[in-house]
């Protein structure tokens, strides 16, 4: 909800952002960092760094929560974000970057750095806070060896999911060029007063399908243990042609209109072959999926969490071929729409919010043994595809870094720019060896493409 | 047996086209049967819901073999899906 007046410095959290919140807890608690996620637009040229100031000052100005503080009422023990009072904050932090061997002159007052794996740990590690402001955005812009430059927007969990990441991207091009829409002030609908009773009864589907997941465990590549460690990324961009074979392989598979379960069941594969080469044949495994909630057309909100969670389980028998596990995620998702299971979830994960949010994992890895899900998996579609230009560049790719913790430790996340598919595998320090990241990868594009895949050595 | 009998052809196209506006889709006052839907940002987890929407309401479950791009382009096509598959005559 927004704030109904100027003057009201609290915003509530929604139901979601409770379980990022757990997340965020859970990863502060040991070590791994705070949920922060990473965007990254990448172009061909400079962009204009004198407009991109002008829109990350205007964004503060404009959106107070990016610099607002989570914060739990006294007595309720809901959380809230308590935005700032006074005057807005100085606009949001920019760093600027070079790869080595570029000449500073191209970006002046730029930090070196050496590749791009390391310029995100750079930034990922840096604090959010700046000059006493609890800043939940920032964004950097490197200059890359091979002509390339990149925009990096990182942002705070707590306050965006991707697709809000993307719509804070395109608002910060957008006022790089002077539109400057109004912000959105309108309070997002109540939900139903309903009896304690009804909440719990809602939360069955949920729990039952929990109990389902207990039959073969939700095991992770990362270990029940959680270590502390450097995130890491492999972004993978598929070629127009490439993107094309996949397409259709999808549309041949499991029909044009569920194409993200054919790409659940090229990620259950792809870790099973991972597990296979440690010895492992789990009987099954939890592939955690976010699912968009904003109303299909609409714009949307910049901001909180506008996600149902999907669990899919894909099993030991469903993973001989891309065609039965694809088959049998396409089944799980109609069966877990049918019993409203999303829903479900969110009524378990509302009945929490009071909790301590740490409280909330703990009860979810007491279930699983130690775990939470075998790994993360989205596919958000089209990068904010009404942003074909960002501070005067023509915008030539746009993907998602997203950060996860241990366990489960590692994620495939899909998505597209244009006519190409992109891949990121993110995965937390000493979950993957190099050996294993590559056998993923291979599977994962044999799989996509329907190609054997030529095995790594 | 459905919850609600399959209504004429132009009836049906107006009852699917509040059913999508209410339950699934952020529409405009110019949405009408022909409206593509795709346009409105019909995804995966819309058309699902919304096979579900038309079992619940009508009785009708729509086989594997028609769960294609063009049925789900409209509310017109839909409507006449629909109907073909509950055995209803053409109007």
């Amino acid at each position: 909800m927004w704030p109904a007046a100027p003057e009201s410095r609290r915003v509530p959290f929604l139901v979601n952002d409770c379980f990022v919140l757990a997340w965020d807890a859970f990863m502060r608690r040991t070590r791994q960092g705070g949920h922060v996620s990473q965007s990254v637009v990448e172009t061909d040229r400079p962009p204009d760094l004198a407009k991109l100031r002008g829109a990350l000052d205007r964004a503060v100005a404009k959106h107070p929560l990016l610099t607002a503080s989570p914060r739990r009422h006294w007595r309720t023990r809901l959380p809230y974000w308590l935005l700032r009072s006074g005057a807005p904050a100085a606009g949001l932090p920019l760093g600027l970057w070079r790869q080595q061997d570029v000449p500073e002159s191209v970006l002046p007052d730029s930090r070196p750095t050496t590749d791009i794996q390391t310029l995100t740990q750079q930034i990922a590690a840096g604090p959010m806070e700046s000059a006493g402001v609890p800043y939940n955005a920032r964004v950097d812009v490197a200059a890359l060896a091979d002509g390339r430059w990149l925009v990096v927007l990182t942002w705070s969990h707590l306050l965006l999911d991707g697709k809000g990441a993307e719509l804070l991207f395109t608002e910060l091009g957008q006022l790089c060029e002077g539109v400057d829409t109004p912000a959105e002030t309108a309070a997002l609908p109540a939900g139903a007063k309903i009896s304690l009773v009804e909440r719990f009864r809602r939360t069955r589907p949920a729990m039952d399908h929990q109990t389902g997941l207990q039959e073969t465990g939700v095991p992770s590549l990362g270990g029940p243990r959680p270590r502390p460690g450097r995130a890491f990324y492999e972004v993978v961009t598929f070629t127009a042609e490439e993107t094309a074979a996949v397409r259709a392989r999808v549309e041949q598979t499991v029909g044009a209109l569920f194409p993200f379960t054919f790409y659940v069941a090229s990620v259950a594969r792809a870790h099973d072959w991972v597990f296979a080469a440690r010895g492992r044949q789990p009987p099954g495994y939890g592939i955690s999926v976010p699912s968009q909630t904003r109303k299909r057309g609409a714009r949307g909100p910049l901001f909180h969490n506008h996600v149902a969670s999907l669990f899919f389980n894909p099993r030991r028998e469903h993973l001989g071929t891309m065609e039965e596990a694809a088959a049998a995620m396409k089944a799980q998702f109609a069966a877990m729409v049918r019993r409203k299971v999303p829903e479900s979830f969110n009524a378990v994960v509302e009945l929490m919010m009071p909790l301590p949010a740490w409280l909330f994992l703990g009860i979810i890895r007491l279930q699983f043994k130690g775990e939470l899900c075998t790994c993360f998996h989205s596919y958000t579609g089209q990068f904010a595809p009404e942003m074909t230009r960002f501070a005067g560049s023509p915008v030539l790719n746009g993907y998602h870094l997203p950060c996860l913790g241990t366990p489960p430790g590692t994620g495939l996340f899909f998505g597209e720019h244009g006519d190409r598919l992109n891949v990121t595998l993110s995965w937390r320090e000493g979950v993957l060896t190099p050996a294993e990241r590559r056998l993923m990868m291979a599977r994962l594009r044999g799989d996509l493409l329907g190609q054997e895949p030529a095995l790594p050595h | 047996m459905p919850v609600h009998p399959i209504p004429p052809l132009d009836t049906l196209e107006k009852q699917l086209v509040v059913l999508l506006r209410e339950r699934l889709l952020e529409t405009t006052a110019s949405f009408e049967p022909d409206t593509d839907l795709y346009t409105l940002g019909m995804d995966s987890m819309a058309i699902m819901q919304l096979l579900i929407l038309i079992e619940e309401e009508y009785g009708v479950s729509l086989p594997e073999c028609s769960l294609t791009r063009q049925n789900f382009s409209t509310a017109a096509q839909l409507a006449h899906l629909i109907r073909a598959q509950s055995g209803v005559a053409a109007p």
